[in-house]
């Protein structure tokens, strides 16, 4: 398709700059909002495309790329960020060599995420200039702006995203790829810049300094960063998305937009105070721009009326405004229950959190579709922190709790989470002689973010396939000396594993091993049938916590009712009847025939 | 809402439950208005759609756009799958926008059975019922359903019938074109014919569907709904 005009997303968008740019190298780990990034990149064969192992990892393998000549990037969400800030900083000190962009996707309100951090206070931090793009046209540009950019200031630069530009699809006028393959210009030796030792670093900072002081210059002549004078009474400073809404709010106000928004344009920003009459900043979460232009001299309104928790609307922002205070965020209406998002029918998670739903102990969590298992019906998770988090609150846990908590820790955690960043706190767990239980739930693939590889199960961003990790292995190279794998298909076993393994003195793992049902569905041979006449309403198949398990009625008891386009026939729930009520029953070749086309979808009774 | 090209800036909030196809029915929404010369800017709501979560979207159509999105009060027409999911949504829609909802409930939270009480803003004067998941059943191809809404809403835009079905074939895989082809138009079909019996005008001309070789599976024709009957409230 040769169309110019093409409707793509913040990240799409971002992807297709980079590539014109003539990214050579990029790399990421998957995380909402910015997973497609790489994604689109991974489709371009002038892209070396890379999943990582973590964010660090790939912060590293994009600098490396960077110094040895060839224009690199790296993306991650919010949280990542943090995995990679050690690289980051030290990389501003190193400075780079062909154009290196660090690509972070924040996530105001939350929407798939464990904090609502603002990751521009990293530029400030690091001192490395920020970009923010408004639209996937802006998005678009700014992503050659910042390899210019990059390799003019010899810095690494930062493109600050949002859920909502990510996700948002606007019209982009694409371009030509690049007329020449990129290629790599090499590495040089340079002691004084590649080598941090402290003596070089000294130096370093002070070329730092310099180089945000002709940044800040540079940014005043940026013509991204864009005055738009119309009525003079109302002058706003806004960047990003904000400013989308800040226009569709006030549509005659004046504007000052900025793009580059660290360092700050700080001639123009005099220069748009002294064109208008009141100044009213407008951004989401932290007062980021307001406390640096509160620092220049000038008075300005912002989030004594702008929310600070949750993402903006132009409908929020009036309301602030107008209203001259702070408006709770919005809601719905609140009569209807939220939809809380559910483990699939037939997942070895159900098998799982009902066994340990059964065992009464602690368990710490981690981050994964397995998240889940905190909530109705099993509330089998009691803390969830970050990635790789499960083990080294374990261990903290039974070090605090002493004896008592002998047998009484559990730590689960993923196989993608558990090689991003649990292996190294298992290691710890050996190392200083803990006796906490770890559940490896081995899915070979990142199942939350949508599927993607991980060295786990070998398989590359770029789709081929490789030998893959062996976790019983390394687990054993670690010195975990009681390993055992469960079928989760099983409740009976994985039940009498997990309590062998609680009862181990010492550290032990239990890995339970089942595809991710998204990556390779179950065959369907089966489905499970209630005969009705048997079931006493005991409720103990509604433990299982299974989408296709809904209720009814019979006649005063309440009874399961299987919902056969959901229902994969794994046979938990028929596991967990104590009467047989619930039995597998052969599925006709028709019906999978037929269920190829129905969508699997929850169908409750009209309710009135 | 009668002619929605005298409304531009038109914000079209499309609401539903995860594997419903709310993200490519806004995703055809938009290719459609983009081929038929307009202003678009898309955004949606799924990052936990895959786990039976709640997904929705957002379209714009106009001339002159900034924002992506709007909020409370801002939305001139929410398109729902799900009863509860379009209930939900309604605090967005403008005081004379119109909710177009498919008659499906699904109780979020289904450990709990259905309760037998519905929530007030049920009888909302804005919202439209339509029969979307009966009939997609009937015909046998209820993963279709989102394009039946979709034929739904198509009756009360301004955008031809052209440039749908040029976005229909731009975004659908071979195997399942022929399907949703005939499904969209079929809603444009009954929604064309609550239009009219509406306003008391007749029809506005619909491109009739294209004589296509319907899949095995294809039982049944969607018949055209009487107006006036149950699919105009709630039964």
């Amino acid at each position: 398709m040769s169309r110019s005009r093409l409707l793509l997303s913040g990240n799409q968008a971002v992807a297709r700059g980079a590539m014109e740019a003539g990214v050579m190298v990029a790399t990421a780990y998957p995380g909402t909002p910015c997973t497609e990034i790489l994604e689109s990149l991974s489709t371009y064969s002038s892209v070396k495309a890379m999943w990582s192992t973590n964010e660090k990892v790939a912060y590293e393998v994009a600098l490396g790329a960077a110094f040895a000549g060839a224009r690199a990037m790296v993306s991650m969400k919010h949280v990542g960020l943090n995995v990679a800030a050690d690289p980051l900083f030290s990389s501003v000190y190193t400075g780079i060599n062909g154009g290196l962009v660090v690509v972070v996707g924040d996530d105001p309100s939350a929407n798939s995420s464990q904090n609502e951090q603002d990751s521009r206070h990293y530029a400030r931090a690091a001192k490395l200039p920020m970009l923010e793009a408004s639209d996937s046209q802006e998005a678009y540009e700014l992503m050659k702006h910042a390899f210019d950019m990059s390799e003019r200031f010899d810095t690494p630069v930062l493109m600050r995203m949002t859920t909502r530009l990510c996700h948002s699809k606007t019209v982009v006028n694409i371009g030509e790829p690049p007329a020449v393959p990129p290629k790599a210009t090499g590495f040089v030796r340079d002691f004084d810049k590649y080598v941090l030792l402290p003596r070089q670093a000294i130096q370093r900072h002070a070329i730092i300094e310099n180089r945000l002081e002709a940044l800040a210059e540079f940014s005043d002549d940026s013509a991204y960063n864009r005055m738009e004078l119309r009525d003079r009474s109302l002058g706003i400073i806004t960047s990003g998305v904000p400013y989308c809404y800040a226009r569709e709010a006030f549509p005659n106000a004046s504007v000052l937009k900025l793009a580059q928004t660290y360092p700050l344009p700080k001639d123009l920003i005099h220069k748009f105070a002294a064109e208008v009459e009141r100044i009213l900043i407008i951004e989401e979460l932290d007062p980021f721009l307001e406390e640096q232009i509160k620092a220049m001299g000038i008075k300005v309104h912002g989030k004594e009326w702008i929310p600070r928790v949750g993402e903006l609307t132009p409908e929020r922002i009036l309301h602030s405004v107008e209203k001259l205070s702070p408006q709770p965020q919005e809601k719905g209406d609140t009569t209807i229950a939220a939809r809380a998002p559910r483990i699939c029918a037939g997942c070895q998670y159900l098998g799982v959190y009902t066994a340990i739903a059964r065992l009464g102990v602690r368990v710490t969590g981690d981050i994964g579709c397995y998240t889940l298992g905190s909530l109705e019906p099993w509330n089998a998770i009691d803390s969830v922190v970050c990635m790789g988090a499960s083990i080294g609150t374990a261990l903290g846990m039974e070090k605090a709790l002493g004896e008592e908590s002998h047998g009484k820790v559990l730590a689960i955690i993923g196989d993608g989470t558990l090689l991003h960043s649990g292996i190294t706190s298992l290691m710890d767990l050996v190392y200083n002689q803990g006796h906490c239980t770890v559940l490896i739930m081995d899915n070979s693939t990142t199942a939350m973010t949508g599927l993607q590889g991980h060295p786990g199960n070998g398989t590359t961003a770029k789709g081929l396939a490789g030998p893959g990790v062996n976790i019983e292995k390394l687990v054993q190279a670690i010195g975990v000396e009681w390993i055992r794998v469960a079928n989760p298909y099983d409740l009976e076993q994985t039940e009498s594993i997990l309590r062998e393994a609680l009862a181990h003195p010492g550290p032990s793992v239990v890995i339970s091993r089942a595809p991710c049902l998204l990556l390779k569905p179950k065959t369907l041979v089966q489905q499970a049938h209630l005969k009705e006449e048997a079931c006493t309403g005991c409720g103990e198949c509604f433990k299982v916590g299974c989408v296709a398990i809904e209720r009814q009625d019979l006649g005063g008891k309440i009874a399961p009712k299987i919902n056969l386009d959901l229902c994969v026939g794994c046979t938990l729930c028929v596991q967990t009847c104590p009467e047989e009520a619930l039995a597998p029953k052969a599925v006709t070749p028709e019906l999978v025939e037929i269920r190829q086309w129905k969508m699997p979808l929850p169908i409750t009774p009209l309710p009135y | 809402m009668e002619d929605a090209v005298t409304n531009y800036p038109l914000t079209v909030l499309i609401a539903g439950m995860g594997g419903q196809g709310v993200v490519l029915a806004g995703d055809t929404l938009a290719e459609a208005a983009l081929l038929a010369g307009l202003n678009v800017k898309k955004s949606e709501i799924h990052g936990l759609s895959r786990r039976f979560g709640s997904v929705s979207c957002q379209v714009r159509i106009g001339r002159d756009l900034y924002s992506p999105l709007r909020g409370h009060g801002g939305v001139s027409t929410i398109l729902s799958f799900e009863g509860y999911e379009g209930l939900k949504h309604l605090p967005f829609l403008q005081t004379d926008g119109v909710a177009l909802m498919n008659r499906l409930w699904s109780k979020p939270g289904a450990l709990t059975p259905a309760e037998a009480t519905a929530p007030s803003c049920v009888n909302d004067k804005r919202i439209e019922w339509f029969e979307g998941t009966a009939l997609t059943h009937q015909a046998e191809c209820p993963r279709s359903l989102n394009f039946f809404m979709l034929g739904v809403l198509s009756a009360r835009l301004s955008i031809d019938a052209g440039a749908w079905h040029e976005a229909l074939e731009n975004l659908l895989s071979k195997r399942s074109l022929d399907v949703n082809r005939e499904m969209f138009s079929a809603g444009r079909r009954v929604a064309a014919a609550h239009v009219a019996a509406l306003t008391g005008r007749p029809a506005p001309a619909v491109s009739a569907p294209r004589a296509v070789p319907r899949p095995a599976l294809i039982k049944h024709r969607v018949t055209e709904q009487p107006v006036g009957t149950a699919a105009n409230g709630v039964g």
